[in-house]
């Protein structure tokens, strides 16, 4: 214990914030004060659950999304800050308030609808620009996290156009961007601006408004992190996984999995997500002490429990014995058995988790959401949540197409993830026609990367290919995010996904 | 009339015949024969009967296929595609199989539109082609040379119907962009450049010009012998196009 201490302290590599949070995550695993039973501890020790790194101890939610509109409105007490009047006042409360929004990785995890928030101060167009220009550059050099996710849209802005401009300039990491995208509402030349932000900057991702909304009973949602799918003025208490590749060796069958195992798993690490949302909850005293609930920015009853999975792909592989196979058309992706039996273990556990009572989840009929996890940068041969492994992906209609399947199920998030090659950038139109047909299929989340730029998409979050080589020479790098996609470029082939192109 | 198109391949995405995502159907064929052809093996003009002796490629895709056959390729993917280019080969050698397309295409999917990748031989003037001109949305011309020799040099055939079919689908507002290729040292490029530019500056400023760098891909070894043009020297003629009063030149 004290040897891990004194080796943060002594490390050449993290900076001192770095240094500090890792400390402190240091202290809370000191900690046994959850409860947990054999059976889950079991599971946890085999990697087919895991906590994501949530600590022993939960002190704040894991991913915190509150409602910005309001704050804009009223100011805080709590800061001291009147309601802005104009485009300087306004940028700074933000970038006061998200000093003060916490989350597992004790950055803001949302920063709200930035184009809807500033459009209101944009008078001066040239003085909007530059204000909007050095909110950014802030976020980015203080935020030094990528998981910062900022939304943009439906509706096309003056803010939104000046943001997307900034971002090119600025060509940043942090803020992460989603277009909140829906044909009927944004305009073609902003999806196209968009698109076009995206093949140099790696963003903004598109997320289907119209599926959200749906989902959302209407209301607005936040995409929040990687692509969490959240309510606004709440969040998610915690994100656990179940690793379906590690879960898969359990069963001696198809039938012994979908019956015995996959229940069993899920009674197990529900009941985990039990004890972990029932400390931050009832224990750690979060929601009666924090001024985000005290001025109504968060509500303790918007907050949900986030189901996550990975390793679909692996795990239909596995049960149907064709994991090294030479043949890719015989594997998940390209394969209409294999497939259809994972969309059968989809099924079977959107139907589990959802006839699992879940308290302190009224905002999601109370139960647990599902969400297809993006993995960790440990991982090894486990895919995304329900993606087709690297390596094995079809032609682009047909893997959007059996991607788009899947998407539905997965309300607190799922996205797909394509490079294109350069021709594409020349016509970005096209792709805006492939991203309304895979909404149109029933995508809910479409992310869009050019192989040419320098930042890109690792599996949710953004990292640059110059960063990952700086910290790959042992130096100092600004984003501790760029530790999570060094490892998955040495993990998980992610430079190696399939270039889209004509095809 | 012919009921099927020989069709050489078909590509459901692509990002480079139009605006937006495409189908492009390659259609096999061709009565040019360019010195600096990328798909020769499109070259050669077969009928339904015999299309199988072929064997360009060890596997070659060449197949007869109906209008119906085509129209599912299209279903397969028409959430994701603004429309269709019909490209080849030349594939206005096969108009009446086009019209009949474009006819089912229209009917089905009233906001796709239907391009066509010409070499602008075959007369669209007249009164039988009529229709096909009508239903088409717009066609990419490719003019080759502008005198008759350097297009006899580079194409191997005459560009009097290029000429014509130009100015007449011109002034119907057909036209999405004019093409050529730029090859070093064979055509008195500049001149060429300036003297096509004039012509679409003359029907219209707004028309597209795409002049495109000759690359070595495909091209048949005994035939041409070329390197790439520099990017400076692309810039040049560009520069030349504009000066003549062409707004919109692009360099690929």
């Amino acid at each position: 214990m004290s040897e891990q201490i004194l080796s943060i302290i002594k490390n050449r590599v993290l900076t001192y914030d770095q240094k500090l949070r890792q400390l402190a995550g240091a202290a809370e695993a000191t900690l046994d004060v959850l409860g947990i039973t054999l059976e889950i501890q079991e599971f946890r020790d085999k990697g087919i659950i895991c906590d994501l790194f949530e600590g022993n101890a939960p002190y704040r939610a894991r991913y915190i999304t509150p409602d910005y509109e309001r704050f804009m409105e009223q100011g805080s007490e709590f800061l001291e800050l009147k309601p802005a009047k104009d485009i300087w006042e306004a940028t700074t409360n933000l970038l006061i308030l998200y000093n003060h929004v916490p989350s597992i990785t004790s950055y803001p995890v949302y920063l709200g609808n930035i184009d809807y928030l500033l459009e209101p101060y944009v008078k001066d167009e040239e003085e909007a620009y530059r204000a909007i220009k050095l909110f950014l550059l802030q976020i980015d050099r203080t935020i030094t996290d990528s998981f910062c996710h900022a939304n943009l849209g439906p509706k096309k802005t003056k803010a939104g156009e000046m943001i997307l401009r900034a971002t090119v300039e600025l060509d940043t990491m942090t803020p992460n961007l989603t277009l909140k995208y829906d044909e009927d509402i944004t305009p073609d030349d902003f999806a196209v601006q968009s698109v076009e932000t995206s093949l140099k900057v790696a963003k903004p991702s598109f997320s289907n408004y119209k599926m959200f909304q749906e989902d959302f009973y209407n209301k607005d949602y936040a995409i929040a992190s990687c692509y969490n799918g959240l309510s606004i003025g709440g969040g998610a208490y915690t994100l656990v996984r179940l690793n379906l590749a590690r879960l898969a060796p359990e069963a001696e069958s198809v039938d012994d999995f979908m019956n015995r195992v996959l229940p069993d798993a899920v009674n197990r690490m529900a009941q985990y997500m039990d004890k972990r949302v029932a400390f931050l909850v009832e224990e750690s005293g979060f929601f009666e002490s924090s001024f985000l609930v005290k001025e109504k920015l968060i509500y303790r009853d918007r907050f949900s429990g986030m189901f996550g999975m990975v390793g679909l792909a692996e795990c239909v592989n596995k049960l149907l014995g064709v994991e090294n196979s030479e043949n890719k058309e015989e594997r998940f992706g390209s394969n209409e058995v294999a497939d259809e039996l994972g969309l059968k273990i989809i099924q079977k556990l959107q139907d589990l988790v959802h006839g699992y009572k879940a308290k302190y989840c009224e905002i999601t009929d109370g139960h647990y959401v599902l969400h297809a996890q993006v993995g960790i940068d440990t991982d090894y041969g486990i895919s995304p949540g329900c993606r087709i492994p690297i390596g094995d992906e079809p032609v682009l209609p047909k893997h959007i197409k059996q991607t788009a399947k899947f998407h539905p199920y997965f309300k607190s998030g799922i996205g797909d993830i394509f490079p294109f090659d350069e021709m594409a950038s020349r016509n970005p139109e096209s792709i805006t026609d492939i991203i309304k047909g895979a909404f149109h299929e029933g995508m809910r989340y479409f992310s869009v990367y050019s192989t040419e730029a320098d930042v890109i998409r690792i599996t949710g979050y953004l990292v640059k290919k110059s960063e990952m080589e700086k910290l790959h020479r042992n130096e100092q790098v600004i984003q501790q995010t760029v530790v999570f996609g060094l490892g998955a470029r040495e993990n998980s082939k992610i430079l190696e996904r399939k270039v889209r192109g004509n095809e | 009339m012919s009921s099927k198109g020989i069709v050489n391949k078909i590509i459901p995405f692509s990002n480079v015949d139009g605006p937006g995502n495409r189908l492009s159907i390659f259609f096999q064929g061709c009565n040019f024969d360019c010195l600096y052809c990328h798909n020769p093996e499109t070259i050669k003009i077969f009928n339904e009967n015999n299309y199988r002796e072929y064997s360009y490629f060890e596997n070659d895709t060449i197949q007869a296929m109906t209008a119906e056959d085509i129209m599912r390729e299209i279903d397969d993917v028409a959430p994701f595609i603004s429309g269709i280019t019909v490209s080849g080969g030349e594939c206005t050698l096969q108009w009446e199989f086009l019209t009949e397309l474009f006819r089912k295409v229209k009917m089905k999917y009233s906001r796709m539109t239907c391009f066509v990748d010409s070499n602008g031989a075959v007369p669209l003037w007249t009164e039988k082609t009529e229709e096909f001109v009508q239903v088409l949305d717009k066609v990419m011309l490719d003019i080759k040379g502008f005198t008759e020799e350097e297009h006899r040099l580079l194409a191997g055939a005459s560009n009097k119907n290029v000429l014509k079919n130009f100015k007449y689908l011109a002034k119907m507002n057909k036209i999405y962009e004019v093409r050529t290729v730029i090859v070093p040292e064979i055509a008195e490029n500049e001149k060429m450049v300036e003297n096509i530019s004039k012509l679409i500056a003359e029907y219209g400023s707004s028309i597209r010009y795409k002049i495109i760098k000759y690359r070595q891909n495909g091209v048949r070894e005994n035939v041409l012998k070329a390197y790439t043009p520099s990017d400076s020297y692309m810039k040049k003629l560009k520069r030349i196009a504009e000066q003549n009063g062409v707004e919109n030149v692009i360099i690929v």
